[in-house]
């Protein structure tokens, strides 16, 4: 490539750049951040559901491993949740014990350790959820799924019932897909 | 440069701003309402953890407004793209150029592997049987795989992965217009039944000036190409069906008593079902066939050609998977293949009679792999394929691996395995030229990988050897390959900056670098959105380093620049894609042989699309 081609190619690329990050700048208010949603998601999602013996002091919100919601999921702790109880978050492996969660998150990162850890969740009463494409389908209760600008979640309502989760009737109303209505 | 280094500080700036801020007060409903800006989220791999994966997405396909596998393909590390005047062809470590038919890499789309049977060809340009809109992830996993996929993965696997139902539950429409007499249809429609069945269905149409892509420039000759690309696919329960296939045909009119039509289609058709077993067995039972057309008529005053090619083929391939030893994950594979129909079919002409050759083939294979944990952090991988072909002997194909989770976040890799690959029908001559022994290539592979919340990048280094070359010179014995690659992927804001480099050494016993092997070959990609997720510019630069013709007539360095400008939902639900091609205007000398005319060469190939695309309930 001739010197002066050079030249425009660098300039050209050097405009595109700072237009777009300046427009990237603006971005950054425009819309919420899709990490802070999910985690009001999962925040939402506790209070939809009943457990078949009532949580005690504090509500174990159980992350697998470490993701990218580590910082939004950080912000509930101390929450209040499920009329009194404050919520408290621990990481875990996929070998730990899972005795005293209420919840656990399971971010598309930690994919492999969902692998491992799938056949001890089956009718275990901890709420799952996840934003990991199909695990739903694997036998989590609560996938997040991003569909155009905005996100939406798919219950898999026979896991729930094999866990003996009353998840309401407003959620289910609310969710995109709900498997096993029937 | 320091200007492009500040836009980038002020982009960091902006990112960084973000933030996470505290949502749990609105209500369920009003975060159902709510337009997100992206988080940074890497491509999860499905490919074999222990080889140093490329992916891409639907997202990043979308926002680099990539409309055939080759363009899709010619983003990925160390992967590049040339063409003739009819396909296209990938070149992967150094191997691969117009006129090499017959690929060395494994093309599967959901599992099936869609390569012809006739040449062993992957159809890339408009004439592939896939349209980009509809994968939803694709990833290249450089390196021997026929351990684990069998003879045609000999220097690397392309998996696709196409969308579901699910992502669709409507229609999607697009139509788009551009240069080189461009104009496109696409309607796919696809739904999730409460029943938990689900399908997808679509259709592609084109007509252009009939080159395989128009990334290659126009077509000198008045000529129209027609392109048709279909896919059907449903799952339920366990059972799951795929159709998909193309018909490409390209008219060209040289002179106005001189004129071609060539006409390739194909099909391919797969049934499966899955199960899982209480005891910890797992099964995939596939029935897979497919059929591949070529035909070829030439007309001028002087001469009259008519020929046909036929393929044929289906295989029934069963795997058991069983993680029930612990510490293991094993999985045993056994395939049977037949090949009933392979024949090429010369149609009488004035002054010249009717031939044909054919030929049918039967293979076997049977393969094993067990993945073994060794520590927490430490996992072994011994892989080995037997396969047999009529008329050939039992080829092995071993390889292992390790993969050492050195640190948190931090991954080391190493491969070693020997693949081979039997020579396609065309490469036979259809019977007349037997090659019962396969090209065999050793490699050896080294990787580190790094991945953290918004940073991820990988570091491989490889050497391979081939050997029982096929259809080459007789001093020619063996080619050698060695390179490193690197590659670095940072997210936040919204903001995907993706960036590779390959350095790579392909030649000869004698010596000789091979034809059209480029030294280096990089891609840089950035997208960012404008103003919100809404609008969306991504750029993308791609160099491929200096190298030669077959002939050995020298092809420069070419530096090619992208850009494409995203709008969702952006008027009455509709969406827009505006594609603005070399950019730069950069000459292609790579097709410089076909032209008799000399202003034909170096051919500046500056271009644009306009696509605006919807969705229905």
């Amino acid at each position: 490539m001739s010197r002066t081609a050079m030249h425009r190619l660098r300039r050209g690329a050097q405009a595109l750049l700072l237009a777009a990050a300046l427009l990237g700048a603006v971005a950054a208010r425009g819309q919420a951040d899709e990490r802070s949603v999910k985690a009001a998601f999962l925040y939402n999602f506790i209070q939809f559901t009943n457990w078949p013996v009532p949580p005690s002091e504090p509500f174990r919100l159980c992350v697998l491993g470490h993701g990218a919601l580590d910082e939004a999921l950080a912000r509930l702790e101390g929450k209040n949740v499920l009329n009194g109880l404050h919520l408290s978050v621990r990481h875990v492996g996929p070998r730990d014990n899972l005795a005293g969660c209420h919840a656990l998150y399971v971010d598309d990162s930690q994919r492999a350790a969902a692998e491992e850890l799938l056949p001890r969740l089956a009718g275990t009463p901890i709420l799952t959820v996840t934003d990991s494409d199909g695990l739903a389908d694997r036998g989590l209760m609560i996938e997040i799924r991003k569909r155009d600008l905005k996100l939406v979640f798919e219950v898999n309502l026979v896991a729930a019932r094999k866990a003996n989760l009353d998840l309401s009737a407003r959620l289910l109303k609310m969710a995109h897909y709900v498997a096993g209505v029937r | 440069m320091s200007r492009l280094l500040a836009s980038l500080a002020v982009a960091l700036a902006a990112s960084a701003g973000a933030g996470t801020p505290d949502l749990t007060d609105q209500p369920l409903e009003d975060l159902l309402d709510t337009e997100v800006l992206s988080a940074a989220r890497f491509a999860r791999r499905v490919t074999d953890a222990a080889s140093a994966v490329s992916v891409l997405t639907a997202q990043d396909i979308r926002a680099l407004g990539l409309r055939t596998l080759a363009e899709v393909l010619d983003q990925m590390r160390g992967l590049h793209v040339s063409a003739d005047l009819s396909y296209m062809f990938l070149g992967a470590r150094g191997i691969g150029g117009p006129g090499s038919l017959a690929g060395r890499v494994m093309l599967l789309v959901d599992g099936q592997p869609v390569v012809d049977n006739l040449y062993d060809q992957l159809y890339l340009g408009h004439d592939s049987m896939l349209d980009p809109a509809l994968i939803e992830r694709i990833e290249y996993a450089p390196g021997s795989g026929s351990a684990m996929y069998g003879h045609n993965a000999f220097l690397g696997v392309i998996n696709v992965i196409t969308r579901q139902g699910r992502d669709l539950n409507g229609w999607e429409g697009a139509v788009s217009a551009g240069a080189n007499a461009e104009r496109q249809l696409r309607l796919t429609g696809g739904r999730r039944l409460d029943n938990g069945a689900e399908w997808l269905a679509s259709l592609t149409l084109r007509r252009d000036d009939g080159l395989p892509s128009s990334e290659i420039g126009h077509q000198p000759w008045p000529g129209e190409g027609r392109a048709l690309q279909w896919l059907l696919k449903g799952r339920w329960q366990g059972w799951s069906a795929q159709a998909l296939g193309m018909r490409h045909s390209v008219f060209t009119q040289y002179a106005a008593t001189e004129s071609d039509l060539f006409v390739d289609g194909s099909a391919f058709l797969s049934i499966g079902h899955d199960h899982r077993f209480d005891s910890g067995w797992r099964s995939t039972v596939r029935l897979q066939g497919g059929s591949h057309r070529y035909q070829y008529s030439y007309d001028s005053d002087t001469s009259i050609r008519h020929k046909r090619i036929d393929g044929r083929w289906w295989e029934l391939d069963t795997q058991a998977g069983y993680d029930g030893f612990p510490g293991h994950a094993l999985v045993l594979g056994a395939r049977w293949r037949q090949d009933p129909l392979l024949r090429y079919l010369r149609l009488p002409t004035p002054g010249r009679d009717a031939a044909s050759w054919h030929l049918r083939r039967q293979t076997a294979s049977l393969s094993a792999e067990d993945r073994i944990r060794l520590t927490d952090d430490l996992h072994a991988t011994l892989g080995l394929r037997l396969e047999h072909r009529n008329g050939g002997d039992w080829v092995a194909s071993p390889r292992n691996a390790l993969v050492w989770g050195v640190a948190p976040d931090w991954e080391i890799k190493w491969s070693q395995g020997r693949a081979t690959r039997l020579a396609s029908v065309n490469e036979e001559d259809f019977g007349d030229a037997p090659t019962p022994k396969g090209e065999q290539v050793h490699s050896r592979e080294l990787g580190v990988e790094y991945r953290r919340a918004q940073l991820r990048w990988l570091a491989t280094a490889y050497h391979y050897r081939i050997s029982h070359l096929i259809g080459a010179e007789p001093d020619v014995l063996r080619h050698r390959g060695r390179g490193l690659e690197l590659e670095g992927e940072w997210q936040a804001g919204g903001w995907r900056l993706r960036g590779s480099q390959a350095w790579q050494q392909a030649g000869d016993n004698l010596g000789r670098d091979l034809a059209w092997s480029p030294r280096q070959v990089s891609k840089l990609q950035l997208s960012a959105p404008l103003g919100s997720e809404r609008w969306r510019l991504s750029t993308s630069v791609r160099r491929t380093g200096a190298n030669t013709t077959d002939t050995g007539a020298p092809v420069p360095a070419n530096t090619r620049v992208d850009v494409t400008l995203l709008g969702t939902r952006w008027l009455a639900g509709l969406d827009l894609r505006l594609g603005l091609r070399n950019l730069n205007n950069s000459r292609a000398h790579g097709q410089d042989t076909s032209f008799d005319d000399p202003a034909w060469r170096g051919r500046r190939n500056r271009h644009a699309w306009i696509e605006l695309g919807g969705t229905f309930p």
